[in-house]
This record gives C-alpha cells, structure tokens and sequence, in this order.
C-alpha cells in the first residue's frame, strides 16, 4: 500500500514537472502576435519558392502529390517587406513571417546563436528528401549563398532573402 | 496441442504465417494493421496456449511509448492540436503513430502463435532438407531459452528448499541471485558439453538426417494453402498497384480514390481470419458429434 502511494506520487510529481518544463501553447496562442524585443533597424524583403518541383515532377513523393500542398505556381510566400529587428537573423525573419501568414514549418537542432545546428526541415509541408533524395530547403541573401546556417546569419537593412526548395545541387545558381 | 490449426501441413501452415506477417507488417495501411492486430489476438487466445498476463503489461507500455514517441518526433501534418515548445502536436503523427504501434503488437502477437504452432519438430521436417545443420540449430535455440527459464526456477526452489537465502533481505537477495546465475552459466555449458557428445554418439552428421514425424499432405493442406496463395497474390497485386497505400502526411489520405481498396480489406480479413473461423469451425463439429452420442 505504502509502495503504491509512493509510486502514484512520483508519477504526480513527474507528470506536473512535464507540464511546468514544458511550455504548451494553444494554436490561436502560437500564432498570436507577440511584442519584438528589440528595436527595428530596417526592412528586408522575403519570399518563400518552391518552383523547381515543377520541373522535377517525377521525383515528387506520391504523398504530397495527392495532398495538393504544392502551389501552382510554385510560390508559397510573394515577396514581402517585413521589418528588420536588432540582432534577427534569417531563421528570426522567417519564423516571424511564417507565423505571421500561419505557414507550417519544421526546424530540427538548436536555435543558440554562435554555431547553432538549426536547420529548417520543411517549410509548408514539403520537407526535405520529399522530391528526390537530394531536395531541400535552402536559403540566399542577394542571390547568393551563405556559407552559414540560417540561424547565424544577420541580414542588413534593404537585403533580399529568398528560400527556396531545391530539388538537385546547384538548382538555383 | 489441441487446436485444429496445428494440425494442417507444417508447409501449409508455413507459407500461410509467412503471408499474413508479410502483409500485416509491410503495409502502411492502418485498417489492415487493425485487422491484423484483432485477428491475432482472436488467434492467440482460441489456441489458450500460453498464459502472458505479465507480458501484458510490457506490452500496453510499449504501444503508448511508441504511441506518444511519434508526435514528440515528427511535426508533420495539417490538423494541429496544440503546440509544445514551439513544435505542432499534430492529429496525424499521433494517428501514425498509434497505428505503427498496433503493426508491432500485431507482429508480437502474430509470431506468439506461429510459436505454439511451429514447434521444434516441425521446424525439423520443414527445413531438414534445406539445411538440417541451421535448422537443428535453430530449434535447439529455440529450445534453450525456455530451458534455461525452468531450470532458474528449479534452482531457486531448491536453494529456498535448503533454506538458503529465504530472508527478504536485498543483499541475500542479490547473492541469491549471483549464485543461481553462476549455476546456470555451469549448467549451459555443461549441458552443451554433453548434448555435443550424446549427438555424436548417436551418429549425427554421419548420414543425411531424417525426420521423426512425417505428415502427410492432405487434400485440406492444399486447399489451405491454395486460398491462402490467391488471397496473397490478390493483396500483392493490390499493393502493386498502389491500392493498399495510405499515407499519414501532411494529410491522412482518406479521400474518394482510395475507396476501392475496400475490396482489398476484405480480401486481408479473410486471410487473417481463416484460422479463426478453422478452429471455430471444428469446435462446433467437435459440440456437435458429442451431442449426436
């Protein structure tokens, strides 16, 4: 008997830990706006592609095919000026504007600034791997590549930054 | 062994677990996971072979770690429930997630019976002629383990029996323990030791090996594995052409195309049940006769 009540209220006491260690949010409270912690800088412009799919077709998994998740014409997010914050990286932005349009995303690895291992899986359903084995998500600033993860990269007032779903190497140079 | 199953053609009733485990593990579809799960279970207790009221509980744990694991994992999936750390808990990945869990249950349930079913001999007449040195080997493992089990409790009882270790105490408990274990490390060896000589003694490898029981096959073999055959081919064609598959991501594909697969079900509930409805059958045929004295 005293055995059982112990064990109940260790598992009390686990669960209630899990629930304070844990931050559990609704879905309306995910997407709420919340109040930047830092001051604005400037203004970038992102858009969010995942045209080379088209072209690639045949490699696409039969999953998304059948979902109808893959625009039309290729383009998840038009290119849209959104503000720049102190110290916002790439991942900052895109998690901002994502939440902001209610687009789904995925990241996998730590966000930590100074080598971080963030990396961003799938971005409104279409994940990495999902149109051949080589696809993925891929991020420029200007039109060029950056040699770092999204998480470590801090654009300057007035860049481009383009995501885009790459289904080969070298898809969109 | 009383059951009507065991008594079909070791071939048979071979092909016959091979066929239904295939398909009940390698398909995605959750439907034909849950009919393989119930029709194991169904299977498993008209054999009313093993008692697993203490692998039951292992077992319930299992399916709700996996169960819960999945959503932890993968975020993937339209309908959204709530969020845990900035991560979606997502209907479909836990719906994935129960019904990779119900695969793996059905597996373990599935491969209970083909235990009870396929005992050493008929291992031996089945593989004797492809291989008799793997499939002796095989059943002897097989063999081993429960072995060993009766043989811890043998020692035990005769260590409590001499009235050593009878305290609850844990450190009795644990040098209990330590010793039975350095028995029983004894006991296999020398047991292997004697097994390898007795087998010697008896000629083994000398000649091709035969085996002790020979079963004939009857017409009901070959009806048995006739349906199971063309039940199998259908399903296999099913799964070629794409009629069986179902998918989890980003949306459960629950949709007008994927109607058609009904007939396929059908065809997997038929197979899965047959030993059910076998041992059902003869059952009734046995109330029957009885009745008619």
């Amino acid at each position: 008997m005293k055995r059982k009540l112990i064990a109940l209220a260790v598992f009390i006491a686990v669960i209630t830990g899990v629930c304070f260690a844990f931050n559990f949010e609704s879905v309306s409270q995910h997407y709420a706006e919340k109040a930047p912690k830092h001051t604005k800088i400037g203004n970038v412009t992102i858009s969010i592609r995942c045209d080379k799919i088209l072209e690639h077709q045949s490699d696409l998994s039969k999953s998304l095919k059948d979902s109808n998740v893959i625009p039309k014409n290729g383009i998840i997010l038009q290119k849209t000026t959104v503000s720049l914050f102190q110290n916002d990286t790439v991942y900052d932005i895109l998690n901002r504007i994502t939440k902001e349009r209610k687009i789904q995303i995925e990241t996998s690895g730590a966000e930590t600034s100074a080598g971080s291992t963030l990396y961003v899986r799938g971005i409104d359903y279409i994940y990495e791997m999902s149109c051949g084995s080589t696809s993925g998500w891929i991020y420029f600033v200007n039109e060029k590549k950056a040699n770092v993860g999204a998480s470590d990269y801090c654009p300057k007032n007035g860049d481009d930054i383009l995501w885009a779903f790459s289904c080969k190497e070298n898809d969109y140079e | 062994m009383n059951n009507a199953f065991s008594k079909f053609h070791p071939l048979s009733s071979f092909i016959y677990f091979v066929c239904v485990i295939g398909f009940a593990v390698f398909t995605q579809h959750p439907i034909i996971r849950g009919i393989g799960l119930i029709s194991g279970i169904c299977f498993f207790i008209l054999l009313n072979e093993r008692n697993v009221n203490k692998e039951l509980a292992f077992i319930l744990m299992f399916f709700f770690i996996i169960a819960i694991t999945n959503p932890l994992f993968f975020h993937d999936g339209k309908t959204v429930l709530f969020f845990l750390h900035g991560n979606a808990i997502t209907l479909e990945s836990i719906i994935a997630g129960i019904s990779m869990s119900v695969m793996m249950i059905s597996a373990v349930f599935w491969l209970w019976c083909f235990g009870i079913i396929f005992t050493c001999e008929k291992v031996m007449y089945l593989f004797s002629k492809i291989s008799p040195k793997i499939s002796l080997i095989i059943s002897m493992i097989m063999r081993f383990i429960p072995l060993l089990k009766d043989r811890h409790k043998q020692t035990q009882g005769c260590q409590k029996a001499m009235g050593l270790y009878t305290s609850d105490k844990l450190t009795d408990r644990v040098k209990s323990a330590v010793r039975i274990f350095s028995i029983l490390v004894t006991y296999a060896l020398e047991h292997s030791l004697e097994t390898e000589t007795a087998m010697r003694a008896r000629g083994f490898s000398s000649k091709k090996r035969t085996s002790g029981l020979t079963y004939s096959f009857k017409k009901r073999d070959s009806l048995l594995l006739a349906i199971c055959l063309t039940l199998s081919l259908a399903l296999l064609f099913g799964a070629v052409s794409e009629k069986l598959q179902f998918y989890y991501y980003p949306s459960l594909s629950i949709n007008a195309s994927y109607s058609t697969s009904v007939m396929y079900l059908l065809l997997f509930f038929i197979l899965a049940f047959m030993p059910v409805f076998i041992e059902i059958k003869e059952a009734a045929m046995w109330k029957y006769s009885l009745s008619k004295i």
